[in-house]
């Protein structure tokens, strides 16, 4: 399935980055298609484009400060976590994902 | 806040628990979106130092406009708390109120209270207020300028007078204060690096900024006297004392040890603090507490908010700093070696290559 990654952090230094990181880590061994945005300053990612939203099942914002233009987003199935809980906890974040998008 | 959601029946309750879900991301929003003018303002202010040195009109440009982002921080963090709160409708609300806010006596407190209720106030009108689709393009212009209307005179006639008072009784308790109080005071602030940066920290970076707002420079002394000692102190000990961090370990710490001094964070530390999360904690809390008590003792002050290599420019006392970030290292370096040699690791394995996050 088709996942997509959004995560935002306070000072876009460390938090979005490894959280990206380990979850499209822990995907990607479970066989799913991952594609990241990393809401820094920093970031050389760049935005998700319309095509992948369409093709996306399911979208994960992992957050600890406001996700910028959400509305893209209206009518995915949206899965939000803390961005601390979803570093703590990647499987159970990714058992959460999976089953959202069995819904 | 779309031209349908006007038309649908309105579920009050969902719309009210989804706007009080998550209050703290809105203040967390607003110091990231902040941030990036001190930094801004800070490294340019770095520059004009030069001038002292020649006097050519191009530093002296610098010197005018480097800062500009000092003087908008406190209405940009308003504004995104209100932006965060209530979208695009709610930005220049929260400027305007913060803006107001911050030029009237009751600074970062005030922009802060303001930010959360004209965007809360905003949001309100936007969804609960029933339009038909001949006023809804009007009331989509005029909430947002009633909700700051409204706000501001709040702070007009209620916030703004005893906000500043219990300013100026900070500010001359702080002016006050003596050494033992301000190592008290300063050990106490050590604390902060419990969560590494997290939200601990930046509740204490509020408190921070609101006293620079103010014109108290002694919690940014202490700020920047702990702030990079749990990445200095944990790097250190893996480079000291190898046996006892894996080899993903020791390579992250020679790579970070250099940007430890650099860049100032304090999640430099967490890759390292991932793995072994309570002792590296009480090292780190250990060295951010003999810091912080250093600093504060012989009252360290920063003038100019920015962390990393340009603070040394803006400290009142440059040996005060240097020993007070030595000592907190070298106590967070010893503390960590200890605790790993007297309750070693369960499963340990040296070689592990994998057991670090790259940050960088």
């Amino acid at each position: 399935m088709n996942i997509i990654i959004v995560t935002a952090c306070l000072a876009g230094v460390a938090h979005s980055k490894m959280c990206a990181a380990a979850l499209t880590k822990e995907a990607e061994r479970r066989g799913h298609t991952v594609w990241n945005e990393i809401q820094s300053d920093s970031s050389r990612t760049g935005k998700v484009t319309p095509e992948q939203i369409e093709q996306a099942d399911v979208v994960l914002f992992a957050y600890a400060v406001a996700i910028m233009e959400k509305e893209r987003f209206r009518g995915k199935k949206v899965l939000k976590v803390p961005i601390e809980k979803a570093l703590r906890n990647v499987k159970g974040t990714m058992d959460k994902l999976e089953a959202l998008a069995a819904e | 806040m779309t031209s349908e959601t006007h038309n649908e029946a309105i579920d009050y309750r969902a719309e009210l628990e989804d706007l009080f879900a998550s209050p703290f991301v809105h203040l967390k929003t607003g110091i990231s979106y902040m941030l990036p003018f001190i930094m801004i303002s800070g490294i340019l202010v770095m520059f004009t130092q030069f001038s002292q040195i020649s006097d050519a009109s191009m530093w002296k440009a610098v010197g005018e406009f480097a800062f500009i982002g000092l003087s908008f921080f406190v209405p940009f963090f308003g504004a995104f708390i209100s932006y965060s709160i209530a979208g695009k409708a709610g930005l220049a609300p929260g400027f305007v109120v913060a803006y107001y806010a911050n030029s009237n006596g009751s600074g970062y407190l005030g922009a802060l209270v303001g930010g959360y209720l004209v965007g809360y106030l905003t949001v309100i009108f936007l969804r609960f207020v029933r339009t038909n689709k001949y006023t809804e393009g009007i009331w989509g212009v005029f909430a947002p300028a009633l909700s700051t209307g409204i706000i501001c005179l709040l702070l007009h006639y209620v916030i703004n007078g005893p906000v500043a008072s219990f300013s100026e009784m900070i500010t001359a308790w702080v002016d006050g204060i003596d050494h033992s109080q301000g190592a008290l005071l300063g050990g106490i602030y050590g604390l902060s690096n419990v969560d590494f940066g997290g939200p601990i920290s930046k509740a204490f970076g509020v408190v921070t900024m609101a006293a620079y707002a103010s014109g108290i420079y002694i919690f940014h002394g202490l700020a920047i006297a702990i702030i990079a000692v749990p990445p200095i102190g944990l790097c250190l000990a893996a480079l000291l004392s190898p046996t006892l961090f894996t080899k993903g370990e020791r390579n992250y710490s020679r790579k970070t040890m250099p940007l430890c001094f650099i860049s100032g964070f304090t999640e430099l530390a967490l890759p390292l603090v991932f793995n072994d999360i309570i002792r590296c904690t009480i090292a780190s809390v250990a060295g951010s507490v003999v810091a912080g008590a250093v600093a504060g003792g012989f009252g360290l002050e920063l003038s100019v908010p920015i962390m990393g290599l340009p603070s040394w420019f803006f400290v009142n006392n440059v040996p005060v700093y240097a020993l007070s970030i030595a000592s907190g290292s070298i106590v967070t370096c010893v503390v960590m070696i200890l605790l790993r040699k007297l309750f070693p690791r369960k499963d340990f394995d040296p070689d592990d290559e994998e057991s670090a996050f790259d940050l960088i």
